[in-house]
Parts: C-alpha cells; sequence; structure tokens
C-alpha cells in the first residue's frame, strides 16, 4: 500500500498554498509539521480527496484519486482540523450517520460504533446530545467518525487540539498501534505530538516540503525535535 | 453500494437535528395557530377566501379545498425560508467537510437534503390537515363529515407542491449566490410573480406547469361552483389571504372539489419536476471544496474587522473607542459594518434611487419610496444579528457595555442607514412643506431597523426579518395599505410599534447576554 504525490501544486488567485509537493508514503505515521498557514491544511484536504489540486498528481495505489477519488474514500478516515457536530443528535446517532455515508452496513455499523465509543471512552455519554460534550469529548467523537469504516489510510488534522494530557497520551498509543498496515497522516504543529510515534517527519512552510526524513535523522546532534524543526524553518526563511 | 442506507441514514439525521431543536416546536405551535385562523368564525372580522361575497359552509367540502389552498400558499413561500438550511447547516458546522471524504454520490446527498425538507413540510401539511378536521366541527356549521374532502386536497394540492419546494430550497443552497439573503428576495419575488401568473386569466383553466400552487384549479373550481347558484359571480372578485374587514354577504353549499386523471397526474407531476430540481441541484453541489470559514477564522476576522472598522487601526485605539465616551465613534463604526463589503454599483443604485425619490412625482414617488425601502434590507438584516453569525459574543458581550452602548449604536446605525437611502423622499417632502410625509418618513426610518433589530435579537438568524420585511414591504409600501410604515398617517402607530419593539430587543439581548 502506497500514496503517491507527485508536483502537487494549489493556489488561491496569486497566493500559492502548496508548491510543487512529491512525497511518497507507505504505511506508518507521517508527521506532518508547519507553522500555522504554512499549507499543511490545504495538502490534507487534497489528499483526502474534499479539494482538488491545480497540478500534479496523488495516486494511491496506483490510482488517480483526482480523477477517481472514490478508490480512496472507501478506505479513508479523515479528521478535520476544525469540524462541527450536530448539537441535538447524541454521538451514538451522529456516527451512524457518519457511518451510513461511508457505505459501511448497517449491523457492522451498530458494533463498530458500540467498540469505538469504549475505545474512546464515550460508552457512558453516547446517548447525550453532541451540543452538550466538551471540546475533548467533540474531538474524542470525531476521531471515532475518523476510524468507522476501520481506515487504510487515516489523515488527521491538528488531532490533539482540546485534548487533555491524557487524552493526548492515549490517542498518540492508538494511532501507534494502527500504524503497522496504515498510512496515517498526522498533522500537528506540536512536536511532541508526533516525535514519538511518527516513522518519518515532513516540515513544511509557505507550501514548500523542507525537510522530509526519520525523526532520528532529523535530530542530528540536536535535543528535541522541535529544535531541529526551528532550524529547518529558520535556515529556509534565511535562504529565501 | 446499497444507495437507500446511506440516504435513509442522511434524512434520518436532518430530521432528528431539526425537530429537536425548540425552533421547531414554535414552529409547529405557530402552525398550529395559523390552522385555526384559517377558518375565521362568523364574527370574525376579516376572511380568508371569498368570492363575491360569497362563502361556502364549513362543511369537509370547502374546509379541505380552502385549507389546501391557504396552505399551500402559505408554506410554499413561509416553510420555503423553514426549510433553506439543511446544505449550510453541514457548510457552517464543518460537518460537510467530513461528508466530503465519503462516498456518498452528489445526487444522493441532494436527494437527502430534499427528502429531509419534504419530511418536515409534510409534517406542517399533515399538522394542518388535522387542525382543518377539528376545525370544521369546532365551527360546526356541518357537521357530515368526510374525511375523503378534507386530506385529498391536501394529498393533491399540498404534498406534491411540498416536493418541488423541498427541492427548490436545496437548489438555492446549491447556487452560491442564491445561498443568503439574496436568494430569499429572489424567491418572494418569483413566488409572487408565478402566483399571480397561476390565477389571473379570469381564472380559466391553465397549463399543469402553470398551476404548481394547485390555486388556479381550487379557484376555479370554487368559482364554477358558485355560479351554479349564482351565475352573475364574477372570476375577478375572489379574495385569497387575511382579508381584514371583508364581511361574507352569502353562504353556499360547496360539494367538492372533482378530480379527473389528468388533474391528479398533473399534480402528480409535480414529483418528477421536483426529482429534476434535485438533479439540478446535484450538478452544482461543490462537494463542500469550497468550505464556509471556520468558526475561529470568523471569530477573528469579524473581531478585526470591528477593530480596524471602529477606530481605523488596530486593537489599542478601538479600547478607547469602546470604553470612552464617544458614542458617535461606535455609531460610525457599527455603520461602517453594516454597508462594509457593498460595492460601487450598490452605491450607484442607492443614489439613483435617492433622486428618483426626490424628483418623482405621484405614482413615480411611490414607486420610488418603494424601491428605496427594499434596496438595504439586507443591510438591515444584520441587525442583531452579527456577533451570533460570526461568533463574536465572547468579545463584544463581556467589553462593550453591549446594551448600553454597542447594541443602542447598533441600531442607531440602521436608523441613520435609513434615513440616508429614504432622504430623498425626506427633501422631497420638506421643499413641498408636507409635515405629513417627513413623519411618515422619520417613523419608517425608526421602525425598519427597530423591526430589523428585533428579530435578529430574538432569531439570532438574518432570516426572520428577510421574510417578515419583505411581506411587510410588499402590503405596505407597495400596496399603500395600513401597513405603509412610510405614511404619515400611520406614523404615531409605528412609533408606538417601534418603542414596543425595541424593548422586545433589549430583552432578548439581555437573555443572549446571561446565556453567553
Amino acid at each position: 500500500m502506497e500514496i503517491r504525490i507527485d508536483a502537487l501544486n494549489k493556489s488561491y488567485g496569486a497566493v500559492r498554498a502548496v508548491v510543487d509537493f512529491t512525497l511518497r508514503l507507505e504505511p506508518g505515521v507521517l508527521g506532518l509539521l508547519g507553522p500555522n498557514g504554512a499549507g499543511k491544511s490545504t495538502l490534507m484536504r487534497m489528499l483526502a480527496t474534499v479539494k482538488k489540486p491545480s497540478s500534479g498528481t496523488i495516486r494511491f495505489d496506483g490510482v488517480d484519486v483526482v480523477a477517481a477519488p472514490d478508490a480512496l474514500r472507501r478506505t479513508l478516515g479523515y479528521l478535520p482540523q476544525d469540524f462541527g457536530i450536530y448539537p441535538h443528535l447524541s454521538a451514538s446517532e451522529f456516527l451512524e450517520y457518519i457511518g451510513a455515508l461511508k457505505g459501511i452496513p448497517r449491523r457492522q455499523l451498530r458494533t463498530r460504533i458500540a467498540g469505538l465509543l469504549d475505545l474512546l471512552n464515550l460508552s457512558q455519554v453516547g446517548s447525550r446530545p453532541l451540543g452538550g460534550f466538551s471540546g475533548g469529548m467533540r474531538q474524542r467523537v470525531g476521531i471515532a467518525q475518523a476510524l468507522l469504516n476501520d481506515p487504510r489510510v487515516l489523515i488527521v488534522d491538528e488531532p490533539t487540539a482540546g485534548l487533555d494530557p491524557e487524552e493526548r497520551v492515549r490517542l498518540r498509543t492508538l494511532l501507534q498501534g494502527m500504524a503497522s498496515d496504515r498510512i496515517i497522516i498526522f498533522s500537528t504543529h506540536i512536536c511532541s505530538d508526533v516525535e514519538s510515534i511518527a516513522k518519518s517527519v515532513a516540515i513544511i512552510d509557505r507550501g514548500v516540503l523542507l525537510a522530509y526524513d526519520a525523526p532520528a535523522n532529523l535530530l542530528h546532534a540536536r535535543a528535541s525535535l522541535e529544535e531541529a524543526y526551528l532550524s529547518v524553518i529558520t535556515g529556509a526563511r534565511a535562504a529565501a | 453500494m446499497n444507495r437507500i442506507w446511506p440516504i435513509y441514514s442522511l434524512v434520518r439525521a436532518d430530521v432528528l437535528e431539526r425537530t429537536r431543536r425548540y425552533q421547531y416546536l414554535a414552529t409547529v405551535a405557530v402552525t398550529l395557530l395559523i390552522g385555526t385562523l384559517l377558518v375565521p368564525g362568523r364574527g370574525a372580522n376579516y376572511e380568508t377566501f371569498l368570492i363575491d361575497g360569497y362563502r361556502g359552509i364549513y362543511n369537509s367540502a370547502w374546509i379541505g379545498a380552502s385549507y389546501a389552498l391557504l396552505t399551500a400558499m402559505l408554506l410554499s413561500l413561509f416553510a420555503f425560508y423553514n426549510v433553506k438550511s439543511a446544505v449550510e447547516r453541514d457548510r457552517t458546522t464543518r460537518v460537510g467537510e467530513i461528508v466530503a471524504t465519503t462516498s456518498i454520490g452528489r445526487f444522493d446527498y441532494s436527494l437527502g437534503k430534499a427528502l429531509s425538507n419534504f419530511l418536515i413540510l409534510a409534517s406542517m401539511a399533515v399538522i394542518l390537515a388535522v387542525t382543518a378536521l377539528v376545525m370544521q366541527f369546532v365551527r360546526g356549521e356541518s357537521l357530515a363529515f368526510h374525511p375523503s374532502q378534507i386530506f385529498i386536497p391536501f394529498a393533491l394540492v399540498v404534498i406534491p407542491l411540498m416536493a418541488v419546494v423541498a427541492a427548490i430550497a436545496v437548489f438555492f443552497e446549491m447556487v452560491p449566490w442564491l445561498r443568503g439573503g439574496f436568494g430569499n428576495v429572489v424567491y418572494f419575488f418569483a413566488w409572487t410573480g408565478y402566483l399571480v401568473w397561476s390565477v389571473q386569466n379570469d381564472l380559466r383553466p391553465v397549463p399543469w406547469w402553470r398551476d404548481m400552487l394547485g390555486a388556479n384549479f381550487v379557484m376555479r373550481q370554487a368559482w364554477e361552483a358558485l355560479r351554479r347558484v349564482d351565475p352573475r359571480a364574477g372570476p375577478k372578485s375572489v379574495e385569497i389571504g387575511a382579508d381584514v374587514g371583508a364581511r361574507v354577504r352569502h353562504f353556499f353549499t360547496f360539494t367538492g372539489l372533482h378530480w379527473s386523471a389528468a388533474d391528479v397526474a398533473g399534480r402528480l407531476v409535480w414529483f418528477v419536476v421536483a426529482l429534476g430540481i434535485v438533479a439540478a441541484a446535484a450538478v452544482l453541489f461543490d462537494r463542500f471544496s469550497k468550505p464556509a470559514r471556520s468558526t475561529e477564522q470568523r471569530r477573528s476576522s469579524a473581531f478585526m474587522l470591528l477593530c480596524r472598522t471602529a477606530a481605523g487601526r488596530y486593537t489599542a485605539p478601538l479600547i478607547d473607542v469602546l470604553f470612552g465616551s464617544d458614542f458617535g465613534a461606535i455609531v460610525l463604526a457599527e455603520f461602517r459594518l453594516l454597508v462594509r463589503g457593498l460595492n460601487f454599483w450598490w452605491y450607484a443604485v442607492a443614489a439613483g434611487l435617492w433622486i428618483f425619490q426626490l424628483f418623482a412625482g405621484g405614482t413615480g414617488q411611490s414607486i420610488a419610496v418603494g424601491l428605496a425601502w427594499i434596496w438595504p434590507m439586507l443591510q438591515w438584516s444584520q441587525l442583531g444579528t452579527r456577533e451570533a453569525v460570526y461568533g463574536t459574543e465572547q468579545f463584544i458581550y463581556p467589553t462593550m457595555r453591549p446594551i448600553r452602548r454597542q447594541f443602542v449604536a447598533q441600531w442607531s446605525a440602521g436608523v441613520l442607514l435609513a434615513l440616508l437611502t429614504a432622504g430623498g423622499s425626506l427633501v422631497h417632502w420638506a421643499l413641498a412643506g408636507n409635515l405629513n410625509g417627513i413623519e411618515g418618513i422619520l417613523a419608517g426610518a425608526v421602525f425598519v431597523p427597530t423591526l430589523a433589530l428585533a428579530c435578529g435579537a430574538l432569531s439570532g438568524t438574518t432570516r426572520l426579518f428577510e421574510i417578515a420585511y419583505l411581506v411587510l414591504w410588499y402590503i405596505g409600501p407597495m400596496n399603500r395599505t395600513m401597513f405603509d410604515f412610510t405614511q404619515g398617517a400611520y406614523a404615531p402607530g409605528y412609533t408606538l410599534a417601534s418603542l414596543v419593539l425595541f424593548a422586545l430587543a433589549l430583552a432578548a439581548r439581555r437573555v443572549r447576554l446571561q446565556l453567553a
């Protein structure tokens, strides 16, 4: 299983959000690091088939997902950075709704929802209206919907936003446990979120891929991934 | 993949989400209230369906036909605005972005949303049908009960129409320029024009495509039945709607609508039309590739907009403005927010209308006044809603002395806009020495922004004012009735109404402040 991104570009008028982005992804966690406005969310939306690129290709197991998005959508889990909910639906009803849209058969879906609510510590509140959920609980519902179809490709944009430290650790462990046979793209600007679980890290700024390597290789002699990240960003900006 | 299950789930989730909101309960309550008003008692000072002074006795046939006709007219207009938010909700909550990554197709999504709209509309129609049944016994003019004469007109006149309205609502949501307030205005005029077109022509039969509301069919059959009793009854004297002051002069017995196979087919074909509209909507559906701005983005940009507008710079000068004593600066800031984003053509048309009001006389003056009072509607509709729409309550409520300063300043900005856009009339009446005319314009300039503020503060959306004002504007300034808030003769009444509405707006804002 692989995703190949070749010479991907996305422009909004004169603004180039993603510039000649090329990357090959295999199972494991890819940590996508970059400052706010770096183009991470635009890249992830293109990978999630929400947005079409201005040019370039995205291939999933050889299939061009820009031309045939359903090839990826069938096996895709996506957690947007800033998503909403239907406040008057319960968590179970909301998950059933999203699961049905993903094409999961009814009986299978019920079992899956029960398992995910349990996994994400939401079983006790599964029948309560989402409108009364805290930010962290909503985020966990978002993670649950992304995992509903047991995706082979999981794209999570800032998934730790709103989670308390215990929940963050639990999410990292969950993603790490899933990563052996899945491609997981984990976007964040918090280096510690990906440092321990990422097989590879891509650093992006102003739409350009600045570095792509294993965390250990990026570290060199630096004390933390955060230092390495800052070094790459400042170096690139100085060169520009 | 089984296509029924995803569509069913989409409809179910959407209907559950809507029917669990208190707004739906309020809609049901209003629908029930309207249902009881559609059959006025013998002592009432209004009538809803008269032909040349005749009204059918309240038997099942007359109640069924008149209720179906009035329900079709009411729901196809007002309920359209009620349901036109199914896709918008997915766009603004960004649930749509998740939906976009699933394999549900454009047509299936559009169909699901249209079906959801249809079920909400049909539920209102069913409530009115049951109310009709009850009201026959409440009025007690005829106790012979024929349920088919009540329910068949609903099934064949109202239900197919609701399918079309549901589909049109989805279509409007898929077209970017029809999504917002401008789309609401377009629908109002399209609906009015279509209704007039379908019943003109002396109630002669019209092809099915010219009678979507079924108004021609029902009114023609009622008139033909009356002609058998009184051959002199004319088709031009049909009165429909809340006709205040109308009195029944005679009664006749209506035996019911007669449906030929062609008539039934002519109604059922509207389901096919609805499917066609859904298909067109699906083609235009962008699959949320252009999502609405996120809540955070909206909050920050709206706040920065307020900051820049208030002081021309950024936060620090704004603080001075907010906490200082310069109320005028806040009014100016609010005024800039009201007119921000308007392009050259908006100002050009407003200027043209201003000159038109100044120089036109007679009918021309009436037209100029009418147009001048509809042109800024989408600006007024922002009053009282901006904080909720842009999510800036948390910034504004704690820091801006929100009631005493900001809320009043917002209202003042609306009044200022009214005085500017209707200024041509003011000058016109001043030059003519017509104090009554000046009083009318001033009363209107206070009343309309106050109505907008109250609607906005109560509902938190722009839609309530847009619907209420469009109707008021049409029956008021455009038809020179007692609802014409620009007439000097009614100025005291509208001034009093403004006071009541302003108190209501303040109370609503206080509640929102406490809940925020």
